[in-house]
């Protein structure tokens, strides 16, 4: 496998595998990444989907991609996935994808003709005092000090933040700064989680640094990701044969060994409640989804809280079989042990019927959710709110059963230990319509109307004990490679596998190891699209610069009096030179 | 002497300046490897926001 970039590799196909139509495939999870795995052994790898297994504990396939219309309970998204141009494997596999409605348009095509129609905009992304616009929104208020404690994290090598966190890198600058609040609450990054993590993200996005304001950068589907991604790829898979076997539990998958080489050689199942193996062949290529973000969610609804348990559950006991395999298998519980208190664990969805809070979402986002347009374009935050509760109103309709007189609403906290504002409770033990009167309240809802109008919502809390289990604080290996060291059949993919410089929580993840993994275990002859390379851009840095200084030019930069000598001496030095157009060109000067 | 040179001296005095300047300062609160280096020392008040004061902590509660 090699990495590639621009148009030649990228519009090229891959010519068949040697042995392609000799191989089966056995996929563990059909969340995103085991099903682009299939799309990919489809598509590039030519494997005859008749023999491409798909193993689903569940009874539907999707795993952490949203939402769902459930009879009993009503509609449910327990989080959605940002999403930008530069997801590169993304697009790459969804360009192949048709829609559900039109086998002639591809889910890029309706993508990016909709994305064009209605660009992300968002008019206030901070909220505070019960529904007022943050004075300094729009700001990203970073010290001098801040901005070189990033710089500082940017520059030191990934090798030498092993376990090191997010609050013993910065200090209270940057915290303080409406940077910190934007990015935490866009990414749902904790003080508390890794520093690895975090960078990877600032090098990985840095070409959105001037758009965390307003964040226009974000495209989204038109309906949830289960009913605009998922479904259109679960018909492409059925189109071709591929097998989907729901209620399938993998237990284990046991690896024969010796020095060099790595072979799976049996699948232990349970097929709804009967035991059962599978004798494997190097023929047989194994890709197992290991972890999940969504494992062990629970529900409640308007009068109940969401049941706080947490088993550990399938996708992780299955890591922990292999991890005792293997030490390059990684280190499960790194993730999932030990998850602090005050983490993120509690969404909701709310679903109003009636018209009452129309006015007050339109005061703060500017828009019309009636409108049929992006709403809030990512998060709006409420920056006083103990439970740093989050609010995101997608396109409406978000499904496409939902009704013209519904509006749905969703709501995280990333804070869990805390009682609320209105309700003081912690958002865990908030039934359905407490956790809406809390919103309601911080949205500026007159405190006589919150009881009301909340009972007369549907509001679901959901209990995510793992959601930001990719950001807990880890080391090099902690998390298996995608094709472990001398595998010859078993690979790694989702969030909790690692591949170099890109960012777990994405939907690009899971793609790009899916990729990665079919590419290398069939030797696919054609290059795995490289991270979007914006990091090692002059532009992009110089243009990084000047937004994280609230678009300061060099000259208006806090120098003392030997900077500005430096800079001066450096900028007659590049007077007149093609440094000097770029320095220009990106507002520097 | 060469005009290329009379440009360069004054940069490379400046460069010097600065590192000298940068390499003088005192090592600032933040610092790797050392738990809570960084959250020991901020000046985040009991009045700032929930997520401000969990800043200073590991998670486990303010």
């Amino acid at each position: 496998m090699y990495y590639s970039n621009g148009n030649y590799e990228a519009f090229a196909r891959p010519k068949k595998p040697a042995d392609a139509a000799k191989k089966s495939a056995y996929i563990v999870g059909s969340g995103l990444a085991g099903l682009a795995a299939a799309a990919f052994l489809v598509r590039d790898g030519q494997v005859p989907g008749n023999q491409i297994h798909v193993f689903e504990e569940l009874d539907l396939p999707g795993g952490s991609m949203d939402g769902i219309l459930n009879e009993q309970r009503g509609y449910i998204i327990r989080g959605g996935r940002e999403m930008e141009p530069h997801f590169e494997t993304l697009w790459d596999l969804f360009r192949s994808i048709p829609t559900l409605e039109n086998a002639d348009v591809s889910v890029l095509d309706e993508f990016y003709w909709l994305n064009k129609a209605d660009p992300s905009n968002s008019q206030t992304r901070v909220i505070e005092k019960r529904g007022n616009k943050l004075a300094s929104d729009g700001q990203l208020t970073l010290s001098r000090q801040a901005i070189e404690e990033i710089a500082k994290l940017v520059l030191t090598s990934e090798s030498q933040l092993d376990n090191v966190k997010i609050n013993e890198v910065f200090g209270s600058d940057f915290f303080k700064s409406n940077f910190w609040l934007y990015w935490s609450t866009m990414f749902a990054f904790e003080p508390w989680a890794s520093a690895m993590e975090m960078r990877r993200y600032l090098l990985r996005f840095v070409h959105h640094v001037g758009t965390l304001q307003n964040m226009s950068a974000l495209k989204f589907t038109k309906y949830n990701q289960y009913e605009s991604l998922v479904k259109p790829l679960i018909k492409y898979l059925q189109d071709h044969g591929v097998k989907f076997q729901y209620n399938t539990v993998v237990n284990n998958i046991v690896v024969k060994q010796n020095d060099t080489q790595k072979q799976a050689v049996k699948i232990e199942l349970t097929v709804k409640n009967e035991k059962q193996t599978l004798d494997l062949t190097t023929d047989d290529l194994v890709f197992v989804t290991n972890g999940s973000i969504t494992e062990s969610t629970t529900y409640g609804d308007n009068e109940h809280p969401a049941p706080q348990t947490h088993p550990i559950g399938a996708s992780w006991e299955l890591w922990e079989k292999l991890a005792a395999q293997d030490p390059t298998f990684g280190q499960p519980a790194k993730f999932y042990q030990d998850i602090p208190e005050a983490n993120w664990t509690m969404s909701a969805t709310c679903t109003f019927s009636d018209d009452r809070i129309i006015p007050y979402i339109q005061k703060i986002t500017g828009k019309d959710p009636r409108s049929g347009s992006i709403v809030t374009s990512g998060p709006v935050s409420i920056r006083d709110s103990n439970w740093l509760l989050g609010i995101s109103i997608s396109r409406q309709p978000h499904f496409q059963q939902q009704k013209s007189n519904e509006l749905i609403v969703w709501l995280y906290g990333l804070f869990s230990d805390q009682p609320g504002n209105y309700i003081h409770k912690k958002i865990a033990d908030c039934n359905g319509q407490e956790i809406c009167e809390e919103f309601l309240y911080h949205i500026g809802v007159p405190e006589n109307q919150i009881a009301e109008i909340a009972q007369a919502a549907n509001s679901i809390p959901i209990h995510m004990p793992y959601i930001t289990s990719y950001f807990m604080s880890r080391q090099a290996g902690d998390r298996p490679l995608v094709v472990p060291k001398g595998s010859q059949n078993l690979a790694f993919i989702g969030n909790f596998a690692e591949t170099k410089r890109d960012t777990v929580f994405t939907t690009e993840y899971s793609v790009r190891t899916a990729m990665e993994a079919v590419y290398q275990l069939l030797d696919v002859d054609r290059g795995v699209p490289e991270v979007f390379d914006s990091a090692f851009d002059l532009r992009t840095i110089l243009s990084a610069l000047y937004y994280l200084n609230d678009k300061k030019r060099l000259a208006e930069l806090p120098l003392n009096q030997v900077e500005k000598v430096g800079l001066n001496a450096f900028l007659k030095k590049i007077h007149g030179t093609y440094l000097e157009e770029i320095f220009k060109a990106e507002k520097l000067l | 002497m060469n005009k290329k040179y009379l440009l360069l001296i004054p940069a490379a005095l400046a460069a010097g300046a600065v590192i000298t300047h940068h390499l003088s300062k005192k090592h600032h609160h933040c610092c790797h490897h050392q738990h809570h280096c960084c959250s020991q020392q901020t000046k985040i008040a009991e009045n700032e926001p929930v997520y401000l004061r969990e800043t200073q902590t590991s998670g486990h509660g303010l």
